[in-house]
């Protein structure tokens, strides 16, 4: 009998060849090797001991789907070990990536308004809850930082400053000042023209103490 | 089930039959993208544990395994070329491979362990029984010498052919046939009263 289970002369599957076969390939046919497969079914089709071994064949393929799959809680926290070990191996990974890869480390991008809107697809970085201890890089790298989310702000922020120094020692009267201030407001966050406007008040208030 | 291996040449996802999500997520990974990431751990950290599970007999290593498996894609994706499949097919192939090194090189790993206990105590009598048997398919499963076991969970549980297990374990096709014809005659023997249950006027369901 050749290692198919064939009988040499005629090139029929026998009986022990087929629950070789069964034993290697399963109960589901389809698995086989195609050139197995005709034999195989005109031999089940015609052999009741044939019919049962291919039966308790199907019968071991159940049993086999019953293994265990992953437990759920132990997947989830596998999932956010992987998103910590991404954000750990950071940048130093692969530096053609930029500064999104700082987000792995159980991060979630959102974005952020600048300027009293969404800032338009840019990306911040905030950690999410049960993700870890958040490692360092997860914070906005200095490049990007200053690269190019809030470069203007605070070049609006500075020359309103500059301009409230300067004409605060001058003898142009407070309203005036307030004025300057304003011009360059569009350029800053709201918040940013809080901390302008408190920063002239301030400086306002100086001037009237020492005077 | 059945899955194709992984062909390298055209890189485009389009060109080379790569799904279009897979395709825009291996992108915007690619670009570094930590969302899309999360989305390709989520789907498919399941398949790479499970392979992992099944291949290796100790818990803890197949998870430092599916880990790592799934980081290899972080790292590599600027430079990964997808065939048909997807990410499966990769991941598939580098979660084997790992396995089998992990068993090369240590062979402590062929001791036994039992399956871990789950968190929730089953709250029905089906679901006991399910687990009971459950744990003891993955007790005969482990049993099973490794190139049997790899054999197996390649053909019987990730769907690959004879030819694509050969290639992956680097044996020939009769070499898998005997070793899937070993392993099953072996799962047969050890698991013969759960395995006669399940047969056809049995009284059981499944």
């Amino acid at each position: 009998m050749s290692r198919n289970g064939m009988n040499g002369r005629d090139q029929k599957l026998t009986l022990d060849g087929l629950e070789r076969l069964l034993d290697a390939y399963g109960g589901d046919l389809s698995r086989w090797p195609e050139r197995l497969v005709v034999d195989a079914q005109a031999l089940i089709g015609s052999s009741n001991d044939a019919r049962r071994l291919h039966r308790e064949a199907q019968a071991l393929d159940r049993l086999l789907t019953k293994a265990s799959a992953p437990d759920p809680e132990r997947l989830d926290k596998l999932a956010e070990r992987i998103m910590a070990a991404a954000g750990r191996e950071g940048l130093a990974a692969r530096p053609d990536a930029g500064g999104k890869r700082e987000a792995a480390a159980g991060a979630r991008i959102i974005p952020m308004p600048v300027n009293g809107r969404a800032n338009g697809g840019r990306k911040v970085l905030e950690p999410q809850a049960g993700a870890g201890p958040a490692p360092s890089a997860i914070r906005p790298s200095r490049g990007r930082w200053f690269g190019d989310v809030n470069w203007q702000a605070a070049a609006a922020l500075a020359a309103s400053l500059a301009f409230g120094v300067a004409i605060g020692v001058s003898d142009i009267a407070p309203t005036a000042t307030y004025n300057v201030a304003s011009l360059v407001q569009p350029a800053a966050s709201d918040a940013e023209t809080v901390l302008s406007e408190l920063q002239l008040d301030a400086w306002n208030g100086l001037d009237e103490e020492q005077i | 089930m059945r899955t194709a291996l992984a062909r390298t040449g055209d890189t485009s996802p389009a060109a080379n039959g790569v799904s279009s999500e897979d395709g825009q997520l291996l992108a915007r990974l690619a670009e570094g993208d930590a969302v899309a990431f999360r989305k390709v751990v989520d789907r498919h950290l399941p398949l790479v544990l499970g392979v992992a599970r099944r291949m290796l007999r100790d818990e803890a290593e197949a998870e430092d395994v599916a880990q790592e498996a799934i980081l290899r894609l972080w790292r590599n994706a600027s430079g990964l070329e997808l065939g048909p499949g997807g990410f499966k097919p990769w991941l598939r192939r580098v979660v084997t491979n790992l396995c089998i090194d992990r068993v090369r090189s240590s062979r402590h790993l062929s001791v036994v362990e039992e399956v871990p206990e789950e968190a929730e105590p089953a709250r029905q009598l089906d679901g006991l029984v399910d687990r009971d048997l459950s744990r003891r398919v993955d007790e005969a499963l482990k049993a099973l010498p490794d190139r049997q076991r790899q054999a197996l969970t390649l053909f019987h549980f990730e769907g690959l052919s004879q030819t694509e297990v050969g290639a992956t374990l680097g044996i020939s096709d009769e070499a898998v046939e005997s070793l899937l014809a070993r392993g099953r005659r072996s799962l047969k023997a050890a698991l013969k009263e759960e395995w006669r249950d399940l047969l056809p006027g049995s009284g059981d369901p499944a």
